[in-house]
């Protein structure tokens, strides 16, 4: 199995303004991710564990390649995404990753199709891997993940409830097959029953050869889910495999 | 889902704010258009009415002035010249016609002009056009003191003057020229195209002339009606809004007339008009044979020993005209450019404030792979679309305005139709607004990057 992420003393000085990349520091403390070794194989599920405020949204920022680390490499599909210009990293990231929120997944302004349809509005590489329409395929992907596209399809982003939202979401990260789905905390909204079914739902759509999934979350109780478990332990990212 | 529609569904999904704000643009550049097409109007419509008048004489004093009341029926004679200085006018060398202007008689609110017709045939544009044509029949008659003599065999022949005239014009006119007659003793009156268009006047309807201007109509000369025997067809001048008679039809109407009555009958009247000579007149324009001599025929006139005259070279007090109303101009273009500056401040405002409430959908097109570089392009598109709409509507604004402020404007001071509205330098100045619509979304844009760059794919409230 190729790996999808690999990361090799990877350090990130939070509020490092001398690199505009790094983000507004005013106000913040300065601290440092440092990963000395982290790797994701394709069709992995692995959860990362950890507390809110730990430095996982810097962590998902770098691995999407919004931020850049200042130390190591961060490989994504064997591209280094510290070399990447910005616009580079921006054009990686829609190619490759999909991308499901705690809530409010959604554009208010779209309607539930337009949202998924978003997921290869920027990306003509995952654009051209789905075979038929879009359309097709989002409906697909909704009818999947339990909200039909004959009923949802033109519902407007605010009308779908909090679960619903999420799976649109989840249907937009996968629309066009991304090699990485990222997960940010996607079942804290819901209650355990409802979580449950929306990871079994994703993975039961998923493509597991090729697909990686990567959750971020505080919730232990999902753990049994996934091939692997891996704590974010304060600033400094370590780990074994369960 | 692409670009554009990306754009176009965001802005619609805010489409009060942007409604508001393309109004509140468009009516400021339509004010600011109309504000530059009235001033451009009015210098038009001052300028046409005087081409070819080589100098304006009058009694003495402001050359401004003289110019106001004789051209543009604004203000009132301040004193009139005897015949004699007319005459002496005449005999100048280089002269090539002297018309004489009466004035202070209306027509509801329209004035009346005495005159002769000569007016018609020698004012003339800088092309050498004719300023005047006739919609529809011909110029009153010239009431010389020796077509003013009874004559009775004449006087039965009279026939109505409006269907007389419709056909063959010439010659009847020459035969009944300063016809007068008992039971219809009516003078031609020859209308302006805002006259003809206001008080619906036909050929051969007759009219009736107060004393004095304004709308007040105590005063009327009565028992001396006139009837209209030309219409003019429109020329974009003052002209436009006067009623234009001999200045011998004045002269009878006055006759006789004392504290608002008219003592003496009809017969006595011509009677005594064909007795004496004429009148008084308010002002004269002078048309000389060369332009090159223009100078001195204006001080020969200024020192003329036996009246005191004002020759008045019109375009020298037009410019005067011009520098002093100048200020005033700039102040209304200065303010109208301030209205636009707000309209653009609004929209700037509203754009930064729409920042904050879109940090969500910021933040997912981020993560399905939009750059930074490409939302702060969204957001200038939006103001792109909001100033080209802006401008659209403020041209359809212009359009209406102008026929509005022109209907009400002209039917006084007579102003240029349509000409002065929407030139290709207006083009110009709205390709400025846009620039600077896209100007003031910079410091939003600006936000927008930052915040972007900032929060990156992770959803920050």
């Amino acid at each position: 199995m190729h790996e999808i992420i690999s990361i090799k003393n990877m350090r990130f000085d939070y509020g490092a303004n001398k690199d505009p990349e790094g983000g507004l520091s005013i106000g913040r403390p300065h601290f440092t991710i440092s990963i000395p070794e982290f790797h994701i194989s394709a069709g992995e599920r692995v959860m990362l564990l950890g507390k809110s405020g730990s430095g996982k949204s810097t962590f998902l920022n770098l691995i999407s390649g919004v931020l850049r680390a200042h130390e190591g490499s961060i490989n994504l599909l064997g591209q280094d995404l510290t070399c990447l210009s910005a616009a580079q990293g921006d054009k990686c990231r829609g190619d490759h990753i999909g991308l499901i929120y705690q809530t409010l997944n959604l554009v208010p302004w779209l309607t539930a199709y337009e949202n998924i349809a978003l997921g290869v509005a920027f990306s003509q590489t995952r654009k051209l891997r789905i075979t038929g329409s879009i359309e097709e395929a989002a409906a697909y992907l909704m009818d999947c993940l339990g909200v039909p596209f004959d009923v949802f399809a033109n519902a407007r982003a605010e009308s779908l409830s909090v679960g619903q939202q999420q799976r649109i979401g989840a249907a937009r990260a996968l629309l066009g097959a991304p090699e990485l789905i990222i997960a940010d905390e996607p079942t804290s909204a819901l209650d355990q029953a409802n979580a449950e079914k929306f990871l079994d739902l994703v993975f039961d759509t998923m493509d597991d050869t090729s697909q990686s999934f990567l959750m971020v979350s505080h919730d232990e109780r999902l753990a049994a889910r996934f091939s692997r478990v891996v704590q974010f332990e304060g600033l400094v990212l370590g780990g074994t495999p369960l | 889902m692409n670009f554009a529609s990306l754009t176009w569904r965001s802005m619609k999904s805010r489409g009060t704010s942007f409604l508001l704000i393309v109004l509140s643009l468009s009516l400021s550049i339509a004010l600011y258009l109309s504000v530059l097409g009235v001033q451009r109007a009015t210098k038009m419509s001052f300028e046409n009415a005087m081409t070819g008048v080589d100098l304006l004489v009058a009694p003495r004093g402001n050359d401004m002035q003289i110019l106001l009341y004789s051209f543009f029926n604004i203000g009132e004679p301040t004193g009139t010249m005897p015949w004699s200085s007319v005459e002496a006018l005449r005999a100048l060398p280089n002269m090539r016609a002297v018309i004489p202007l009466s004035l202070g008689d209306s027509v509801g609110n329209f004035r009346v002009m005495g005159t002769d017709a000569r007016l018609f045939e020698l004012l003339q544009t800088s092309q050498g056009k004719r300023i005047f044509s006739f919609k529809d029949g011909m110029p009153f008659a010239n009431l010389d003191a020796a077509d003013l003599e009874y004559d009775d065999n004449h006087g039965n022949d009279h026939k109505s003057h409006g269907e007389h005239h419709t056909d063959d014009h010439g010659e009847d006119h020459d035969e009944n020229h300063g016809e007068i007659h008992d039971e219809a003793p009516a003078f031609d009156v020859v209308i302006g195209a805002k006259v003809a268009e206001a008080m619906e006047l036909k050929l051969g309807q007759s009219l009736v002339v107060a004393h004095g201007f304004g709308g007040v109509h105590n005063h009327d000369h009565e028992q001396m009606p006139f009837s209209v025997s030309g219409i003019l067809d429109p020329t974009g001048t003052p002209f436009d809004s006067l009623i234009l008679v001999h200045h011998r039809a004045i002269d009878a109407i006055h006759i006789g007339y004392q504290n608002g009555r008219q003592l003496l009958d009809h017969d006595t009247v011509l009677g005594l008009l064909a007795e004496r000579g004429p009148a008084p007149v308010s002002a004269a324009i002078v048309l000389a044979d060369s332009k090159l001599g223009l100078v001195g025929l204006q001080r020969a006139i200024n020192a003329y020993e036996l009246e005191p005259l004002t020759a008045v070279l019109p375009g020298v007090a037009l410019a005067k005209i011009w520098q002093l109303i100048g200020a005033a101009e700039k102040g209304f273009q200065i303010i109208s450019l301030l209205v636009i500056i707000v309209a653009l401040v609004a929209l700037m405002a509203m754009t930064l404030t729409s920042l904050d409430s879109r940090r969500r959908e910021l933040a997912i097109l981020r993560s399905v792979g939009a750059s930074p570089s490409k939302l702060v392009l969204m957001l200038l598109s939006e103001s792109l679309i909001i100033a080209l709409t802006a401008c659209a509507v403020s041209i359809v604004m212009t359009v209406i305005g102008s026929y509005v402020i022109l209907n009400y404007a002209s039917g006084t001071y007579g102003l240029a139709a349509q000409g002065g509205f929407l030139w290709v330098g207006d083009l110009m100045f709205m390709l400025y607004v846009i620039l600077a619509a896209l100007v003031v979304t910079l410091w939003p844009a600006i936000q927008l990057y930052r915040r972007t760059i900032h929060d990156g794919i992770t959803i920050r409230h």
